[in-house]
């Protein structure tokens, strides 16, 4: 039977390498074996593999021609003298592989063509392979042109990779990908290869590559240079290692390895200067945390209250307070949202903010009408966009279909929900549709109940998350490293031990992030979650707060029970739906105060919430909403008047009728 | 007191989005069609013991985000997974022409003895069919995958398909060729004095017959 193996997967491919493989006289003399470098991947294993050039364009033959016949390479006979002239810290040759092995062979002048065979034998005698799982260090040198030694587990050195057209960077983050390459302690120029299981983690951890992370990982590394550079900012991590991941020393209170750290390192004082590019990790005492209380929803009654006679909304500010101290009576949510997510500005009189709807509709009718051109453009070829609409079409059939809102066969809130997405993939044509979106128009629809006043309230929206959906997803990335920084303040002892459950780069939060809790409470609490996080209060970034408050409810479980990585994944996953949204919302509020009061905070830490040190007043951050600009020019077009629905909702909105948005096109 | 078991597996499903892998694990836990299943946002989580082969195995499920924009978040949580149901859906092309891709993460990210069945799933939609059985059973055997159509909705095969999986582990296992203690391997035991009673025997590993075939 024919053995059935894998493709094999070419991950880097680079000509342009050359091996210097003489240079004992001097350099204009090294003869030069151009050849290439590739690194493939074949059942799991990852091969890295260096094979001479056949073709005839090739210096090494011009130089090879000029070469006495004499010359002769001995790499097993005297090797250490030799290449440790050329290559430095080349410990030894023991002869294991191949080319080693050819004890010595003469470099025949390229005469005839039995030379040509000989040289193309002679040259193949360079070429060399291994797998990475036998690699053991790799020395770099970064001067003129790169190059690099390889010694494997064995002890081998190869000869140096001379990478004249450059892609050394391009290799070593190939490797990266799988296997961990830590800088030596004992030589910055050589990596040490970790082989061990954690290469397979690698993946979303290369999305990190902030210095946020970095100096965890430098310590790990190289703890003699990083303590050297600031040894005042080790405090923690002895802290971290008398503390280890014994059970026993979790349960020590912190201030009493406080105590012992300061005992056994007298005179011991922590600098809370920052350097650039050096996250300083220093445990803060935070003092107590406050107390908050939350409040009832704004009424109907309030919130007209605040709408003066030309339907201006007066005394901003505090409306925002009380939006944000217990959110919105259902009634209300219609008007208000479009004020929260800045479609209305606050100051607007009730006729602009008419001819402002009356442009919109315009706007996005016309757009609506470019959509079906494109529609035709997008099935002619593009690929990944094609993919993109079918994704969209398959999401739109499994968003929130038990609500009553969008339940059922050819219900028109789904049809809404599908023509809005769309609307918004011409929108903003280069993100297109991405999974996750239409969790969040979802309830903005629901609320809005109207096609226009939806798509605008979710361009808004989708303008705060934007980056979560991007291409290289740097919305996220950012957001786990500032939630990162926030727990190490709030808790290094538990983001320690989530690091040393390999969660420290906090994916389990990724769902929360990436569409702003939506499945994580239930739909109406969510509604609640999201116009207290619109208000902007009382700090930015507030929604990363709400992750650290149900953290902070959940970590004393997730430590005393040892949950691994899947467990704590599994852990947070299977929250969805069981959290109380005043409940946490009340202790995202109680930690901010309690950060605002402290009096050093790390700067990186008040640059993610916008605070400073001392405890700021409110008033001063509460910026305007800014209004949006329209991505797209209009075209005056007939314009769509909506039926705006009159159907009255009951408090919750639950018992309501299924979408009453109507369109219908006026006569010409 | 928690569950007992002779062994623990992790499972992956993966495929393109909309293949029916969330339903699939739905129907293979709770024994029914998710009528109104949302899609999967970054990573879902189920688990279930079965009896197989006199054995019980608690397999542990992680069911993954379909869209390519996610592959990177959904990568990470392929570490040290033994098994892995792999998805297309028979009536879409564009789902199969996909596999070639999730099957190079499963084998270089998961782990290189992963055992992987592929599911041709919506069996139940055979009108709208545009990937034959003989096509993708042909694909199958060229990647050394297990191959059945499955039907979610109607449960046709499903309970199959992650028993057959779990029982070419349980073989693997026995025969030597796969070693639980090995890091990342994806299986643990459930009970530690079943390590001790199976020791002697793995000192007879097969592994090296494999190869002369």
């Amino acid at each position: 039977m024919a053995m059935l193996t894998l493709p094999i997967v070419v991950l880097y491919e680079q000509e342009g390498i050359f091996i210097h493989s003489d240079s004992e006289r001097n350099e204009d003399q090294d003869s030069l074996i151009s050849g290439f470098l590739r690194v493939t991947e074949k059942e799991g294993e990852l091969i890295v593999e260096y094979k001479p050039m056949e073709d005839a364009v090739d210096p090494s033959n011009i130089l090879c021609a000029g070469k006495d016949s004499s010359s002769v390479v001995e790499w097993t006979q005297c090797p250490k003298e030799r290449m440790q002239k050329n290559v430095e810290n080349q410990l030894s040759y023991e002869a294991e592989w191949d080319m080693v092995n050819t004890i010595s062979f003469k470099k025949k002048p390229y005469t005839n063509g039995e030379g040509v065979l000989s040289h193309v034998h002679e040259r193949n005698k360079w070429a060399f392979f291994f797998n990475v799982g036998d690699l053991k260090t790799i020395k770099i040198k970064k001067e003129g042109w790169p190059y690099l030694v390889f010694c494997l587990k064995d002890e081998t050195s190869l000869p140096a990779l001379h990478f004249h057209q450059g892609g050394s960077e391009l290799f070593l983050d190939c490797l990266k990908k799988h296997v961990l390459l830590d800088e030596s302690p004992f030589d910055q120029t050589v990596l040490i290869v970790n082989n061990h299981s954690k290469a397979l983690s690698q993946s979303f951890e290369n999305l990190f590559d902030d210095t946020t992370f970095g100096l965890v990982q430098k310590f790990k590394k190289d703890p003699y240079t990083t303590t050297l550079g600031g040894f005042s900012k080790v405090t923690n991590y002895l802290f971290d290692a008398f503390r280890g991941q014994d059970a026993e020393h979790l349960q020590r209170p912190a201030s009493e390895v406080a105590d012992l750290l300061s005992e056994a390192i007298p005179g011991l004082e922590i600098n809370h200067q920052e350097e650039p590019g050096f996250e300083v990790i220093t445990r803060i005492d935070l003092g107590s945390r406050p107390e908050v209380e939350r409040r009832e929803p704004v009424s109907i009654e309030e919130w007209t209250g605040k709408v003066d006679s030309e339907g201006r909304i007066q005394n901003v500010l505090h409306l925002k307070l009380i939006i944000f101290k217990g959110g919105l009576c259902h009634v209300v949510r219609k008007e208000a949202w479009k004020f929260l997510l800045g479609y209305f500005p606050w100051n607007s009189t009730r006729d602009e903010r008419k001819n402002l709807q009356k442009r919109k509709t315009q706007n996005s009718f016309s757009v609506l009408l470019q959509r079906i051109s494109i529609h035709e453009f997008l099935q002619a070829g593009n690929h990944s966009k094609h993919c993109s609409l079918l994704f969209l079409e398959k999401d739109v059939n499994r968003t929130d279909r038990t609500n009553t809102f969008y339940e059922g066969p050819d219900n028109p809130g789904l049809i809404l929900l599908h023509d809005i997405l769309m609307t918004y993939c011409m929108y903003d044509f280069d993100l297109g549709y991405v999974q996750g979106m239409s969790d969040l128009l979802s309830p903005i629809l629901y609320v809005m109940e109207n096609e226009v006043d939806a798509f605008w309230c979710f361009v808004s929206f989708m303008e705060q998350m934007h980056q979560n959906f991007e291409e290289q997803m740097q919305g996220m990335k950012t957001q786990l490293i500032q939630l990162s920084t926030l727990l190490r303040l709030l808790d290094i002892t538990f983001w320690n031990y989530l690091e040393s459950q390999d969660s420290g780069y906090l994916y389990f939060c990724f769902r929360w992030l990436l569409i702003c809790f939506k499945r994580e409470f239930s739909f109406q609490d969510v509604l609640r979650l999201w116009e207290v996080m619109w208000t902007g209060l009382p700090c930015q970034n507030f929604h990363l707060l709400v992750c650290c408050a149900i953290l902070d409810s959940e970590k004393q479980k997730i430590m005393d029970e040892h949950y691994g990585f899947n467990e704590i994944l599994k852990h947070i996953n299977e929250l969805s739906m069981k959290l109380d949204v005043e409940e946490v919302l009340q202790k995202a509020e109680a930690i901010c105060l309690q950060i605002k009061n402290c009096k050093d905070l790390p700067s990186a830490v008040c640059e993610i919430l916008g605070v400073k040190s001392e405890a700021l007043n409110p008033a001063a951050e509460s910026s305007e909403q800014k209004t949006l600009p329209v991505k797209q020019t209009s075209k005056m077009m007939h314009a769509v008047e909506p039926n705006q629905s009159s159907v009255p909702l009951d408090r919750d909105g639950q018992s309501r009728e299924p979408a009453q948005v109507v369109f219908s096109l006026p006569h010409a | 007191m928690s569950e007992t078991y002779d062994f623990l597996f992790k499972f992956l499903v993966i495929g393109s989005a909309g293949t029916g892998k969330s339903c699939l694990l739905h129907q293979f836990i709770e024994n029914k069609f998710k009528q109104d299943s949302n899609h999967t946002i970054g990573v879902e989580f189920g688990s279930r013991v079965v009896n197989v082969g006199g054995k019980t195995v608690k397999l542990q499920i992680w069911d993954t985000a379909g869209q390519e924009r996610f592959r990177s978040v959904t990568r990470s949580y392929y570490r040290g997974a033994a098994g892995a149901l792999l998805v297309y859906d028979i009536t879409s092309r564009e789902t199969y022409n996909a596999l070639t891709n999730w099957l190079t993460d499963a084998r270089t990210l998961a782990s290189p003895n992963i055992v992987i069945i592929l599911c041709g799933n919506k069996k139940d939609l055979d009108a709208d069919r545009e990937v034959t059985f003989l096509e993708a059973s042909r694909f199958a055997q060229e990647n050394e995958l297990m191959f059945l159509e499955t039907s979610a909705l109607t449960g046709e095969n499903v309970e199959e398909a992650f028993l057959k999986c779990a029982r070419t582990i349980l073989n693997k296992i026995e025969s030597g060729e796969l070693d639980p203690e090995r890091m990342g391997s994806g299986i643990q035991y459930g009970d530690a004095s079943l390590r001790q009673l199976r020791q002697p025997r793995s000192t007879t590993a097969q592994s090296k017959q494999q190869c002369s075939c």
